[in-house]
């Protein structure tokens, strides 16, 4: 497409000039502006995000506001809390949810202002005035998050009336900036269980606009069926709420593990209620990547991804096994075979979880994630580890969350999370059509009633498979992608295939490359697919779409297909390399990037899968 | 009639401020002043006005009255509270304390926000501040338009000529809305997007093709117009100018906006005023060019 890009730029003047007027009174086609689209509308936000109202943010300096959260995600100009550096989205966001920690919600800020009770206490007066180093146990941040890992509150800083009326200020916040059509805010908080390192970590998202009493932290319990249970009877109450869980790469494997939380194998009612409590997962954040690891999946040459594999503050590298979602999503079809529910069936959703009060998913202007740790390209290209666990070159610029909806608002979005109808970035703003039938056409590419065939004719992402009919042998898939305007070309478009099947009738993984951009075609000896290539200039930090694709779409029937066997499809989709944001701040600063950080990244989606379950036998 | 200029300074806000203040200190020593203001120091006197206070604050929070024993708390409460504040003020503890100070700041920032309330606008002061600020209150300009994309990675080279020839054929058709179905590539997007806005528009193709899209004249096919995508042929059926809204219908937003301002004015003229009457001398000062380098380094 080189030459074609230079050629355009020489034509261009020209060819602005308008054509002839056409003078025509039109009768419009389409849809009406405004108006719910029964073929859902795409819609990019946050779904996991701290102000310094978390403690955690807080004590790594932040003292972004909530609204600043909300401004910046809508596209206005914020201010940065640490260094006064204005900032400015350049695609604005459709919905943000801020997650802030339950444990000790909103405590913080209320810690260091002089005309608020909770500045008298012991805590309040060592935070405003310390005695001890911050690098001491003693001091005032370290207790605060020492209690959080241990799971022991301090009891003065949780008394319900203080949490209840904090939760409530919070409320009066969030529903102030939600903007039903425009923009959309949701009533969130995250349940921070994290004993001994193992991230168990769930954000808790309401569909109302009135939301709970109060949150339910990790102080009340570090267990998931206990946090389920409050979900439950939320939802009894009229609070109708899902909870989405994070970061199984640091989960020490226990994230997604057989085994309940703790303890020995889960039962049918375990797998049934977290099922009914946790319908997606989140697949990649600042802090790496759960998809897979190269260890669990050899075969794929895109599974060493952001990596962030090492437990949060410790430092220690997490078991892998248990982990990652490929996994989980293979291993959920074995578990539905003894429980008769698959504990697992896991829709897909991005994070940023940002503790800087911005939703940083813009690559080319990322502004670090841990407050003023991180707030200069010298602190963030720093090779020394620091709070995280790892140097923080190691974390990733933010993911964004994609939901299919008919409408932008709180209950449309909340609706599309439950019914998985969601997927993940790295942070790039690919637009996503993946569904799945009997009976595609080939040609269903390119018709123009695409959309509204592919609906009727089977399921969208998140769903199950409907019944086999009889005659046909496999099923097909219908996958469009369309590339983020301001970002890189698309080189290929992936299926991730969990079954179970082989020689020991267990959980296998197989990917098809099934659309390459550049007219590129596999081996057909190998397989192997000659790479999309690397505009990347290192030393300027600037990249070229001279390769790659804008959109790839492609009818796609599954050639190995075993009717007597469940399976689980799932789509990724590559960008071509463009620069890391290790790479534009090293130009920026004229400092190098840390060892063994890559330059470039091959930023990416994931679908939620879509299910085949084989009939029961008689 | 205009005000006579010898009266000008009864317009000025200090003025009223003083005047004002001058005549609740007068109305407040006549009717009870506050206990240490009588001759013995060391009397505590809860009046029955202190009291009915203190039952009001317990019933707004209770949501009923205290019953005798609470009261009687609420009473030594007070005189508690009273005594501490007296030994704390002849100790001088109020002094160079960063709550008092901000504090009494605010109540004075209070007090005198409440004194300089601006008194409503008419109608004849209303229309015209409205009117030179009629940008603020305007609606976005909205583009209706239909878009054919032409795919360089199918037509490549090809792509320039292909979008004239595609283009003449889209002119040539009877109606925009009829036949163009039928021609240019596949595209995820919608072909017709109604009334949408340029933030809208850079949504949907990127911030390049939005600047473009909302300048081009309705009633003709336009192109090629680029976008991080590709090439596009752009029809605009409809644009809808950003509009000045009727006044009545902005009317309660426009009297808060004025009323927010000319606080905010009276607010600052009154610091001004009272700042007007030191001398401030701050060490080691940045001057305002120095600021100004900071400011552009920090962008």
């Amino acid at each position: 497409m080189k030459r074609f890009r230079t050629l355009l730029g020489l034509a261009l003047a020209v060819l602005l000039l308008p054509s002839l007027a056409l003078a025509q009174s039109v009768g419009e086609p389409g849809r009406v502006a405004g108006k719910p689209n029964p073929l859902k509308n795409v819609y990019f936000g946050e779904q996991h995000l701290h102000s310094e109202n978390s403690p955690d943010a807080f004590a790594a300096g932040t003292r972004q506001k909530r609204e600043d959260a909300f401004r910046y995600g809508r596209g206005d100009e914020i201010t940065l809390s640490t260094n006064g550096q204005k900032i400015k989205r350049k695609t604005p966001y459709d919905f943000v949810a801020l997650t802030d920690h339950a444990e000790y919600f909103g405590v913080m800020p209320k810690l260091v202002d002089p005309s608020d009770p909770l500045n008298k206490t012991a805590l309040g007066k060592e935070l405003s005035n310390p005695t001890v180093p911050a690098t001491s146990p003693k001091s005032a941040v370290n207790q605060i998050l020492g209690s959080i890992l241990t799971s022991t509150a301090m009891p003065q800083f949780v008394k319900p009336e203080m949490l209840k009326s904090n939760w409530r200020e919070a409320i009066k916040v969030i529903n102030q900036y939600n903007d039903p059509g425009t923009f959309t805010t949701l009533i969130a908080f995250e349940w921070t269980s994290i004993p001994g390192g193992k991230n168990m970590h769930r954000n808790v998202f309401f569909r109302d606009d009135e939301g709970p009493a109060v949150p339910f932290s990790a102080f009340d319990s570090i267990y998931p069926q206990d946090l389920w249970t409050y979900q439950e009877i939320q939802r009894n109450m009229g609070h109708d709420n899902l909870s989405i869980p994070h970061n199984g790469n640091v989960s020490d494997g226990w994230m997604y593990s057989p085994n309940e939380f703790l303890g020995g194998p889960m039962d049918a009612r375990y797998a049934r209620r977290r099922m009914l409590n946790e319908p997606v997962t989140e697949i990649v954040q600042t802090k790496g990547s759960s998809d897979t690891h190269p260890v669990l999946s050899p075969n794929d040459e895109f599974a060493d991804f952001e990596l962030f594999p090492d437990l949060i503050n410790i430092g220690k590298p997490s078991q892998i096994k248990y982990g990652y979602i490929r996994q989980a999503l293979t291993d959920g079809l074995m578990l539905e075979r003894t429980l008769g529910t698959n504990p697992f069936k896991y829709g897909i959703v991005s994070g940023a979880d940002s503790h800087s009060g911005y939703s940083n998913n813009e690559e080319f202007d990322f502004h670090g994630s841990h407050g003023a740790l991180e707030d200069s390209p010298k602190k963030r290209l720093d090779p020394e580890p620091n709070a995280s666990g790892d140097m923080p070159s190691r974390l990733s610029s933010a993911g964004a969350t994609a939901v299919w909806a008919e409408e932008n608002t709180r209950t449309a979005i909340f609706d599309a999370m439950r019914r998985k109808e969601t997927y993940g970035t790295s942070g790039t703003l690919i637009r996503l059509r993946f569904f799945g039938g009997w009976g595609y056409a080939k040609g269903l590419v390119g018709d123009s009633a695409f959309v509204k065939k592919a609906y009727a004719g089977g399921v969208p992402m998140g769903g199950d498979l409907p019944a086999r009919p009889g005659g046909v042998k496999a099923p097909t898939f219908a996958i469009w992608a369309l590339k983020d305007p301001e970002s890189g070309n698309l080189d290929r478009i992936q299926i991730i295939k969990g079954y179970l099947g082989g020689r020991f009738d267990d959980q296998q993984e197989k990917i098809y490359d099934v659309a390459l951009s550049d007219g590129r075609k596999a081996d057909p000896k190998t397989g192997k697919v000659p790479p999309v290539g690397n505009t990347v200039d290192v030393e300027k930090a600037t990249y070229t779409n001279d390769i790659g694709d804008s959109q790839l779409a492609v009818v796609w029937t599954d050639p190995d297909f075993d009717p007597t066997q469940a399976a689980v499809y799932y789509v990724r989709v590559l960008e071509i390399p463009t620069p890391r944001w290790t790479t534009y701040d090293s130009v920026k600063s004229g400092l190098p990037i840390p060892e063994r950080i890559p330059s470039t990244i091959q930023e990416r989606a994931w679908s939620s899968p879509i299910w085949y379950t084989p009939p029961k036998k008689k | 009639m205009p005000p006579s200029r010898r009266f000008a300074f009864v317009r000025e806000p200090l003025v009223h401020f003083l005047v004002l203040g001058a005549a609740i200190y007068g109305l407040y020593a006549l009717f009870g002043g506050p206990a240490e203001d009588a001759p013995d120091h060391r009397t505590i006197h809860v009046t029955a006005g202190e009291i009915a206070w203190l039952e009001g604050s317990w019933e707004k929070r209770w949501n009923r009255g205290p019953t005798p024993v609470e009261r009687a708390g609420l009473i030594q409460e007070y005189v508690r509270e009273s005594v501490l504040y007296r030994e704390a003020l002849a100790m001088g503890l109020d002094k160079d304390d960063t709550i008092v100070r901000r504090r009494l700041a605010q109540k004075l920032e209070f007090l005198s926000q409440d004194l300089l309330a601006p008194p409503a606008p008419d109608e004849e002061e209303l229309r015209p501040w409205f009117t030179a600020r009629a940008e603020r209150y305007r609606a976005p300009a909205l583009v209706t338009f239909t878009h054919v994309f032409v795919d360089p990675d199918r037509r490549e080279d090809r792509t320039l000529a292909d979008a004239e020839a595609i283009r003449a054929e889209l002119q040539a058709l009877p109606s925009p809305s009829e036949g163009s179905d039928a021609l240019g590539d596949p595209f995820m997007l919608q072909r017709y997007y109604p009334e949408r806005s340029q933030p809208e528009i850079s949504k949907l193709f990127g911030t390049e093709f939005a600047r473009e899209v909302v300048g081009l004249s309705p009633g003709q096919w336009h192109g090629p117009v680029l976008s991080g995508y590709g090439v596009h042929l752009v029809y605009v059926h409809h644009r809808e100018d950003a509009r000045d809204p009727e006044f009545a219908a902005v009317r309660e937003r426009v009297a808060q906006d004025w009323d927010d301002e000319r606080r905010q004015e009276l607010n600052d003229e009154f610091y001004a005023q009272l700042r007007a009457r030191y001398t401030v001398v701050v060490d080691d000062e940045p001057s305002s060019e120095d600021v100004a380098a900071l400011e552009a380094d920090s962008r």
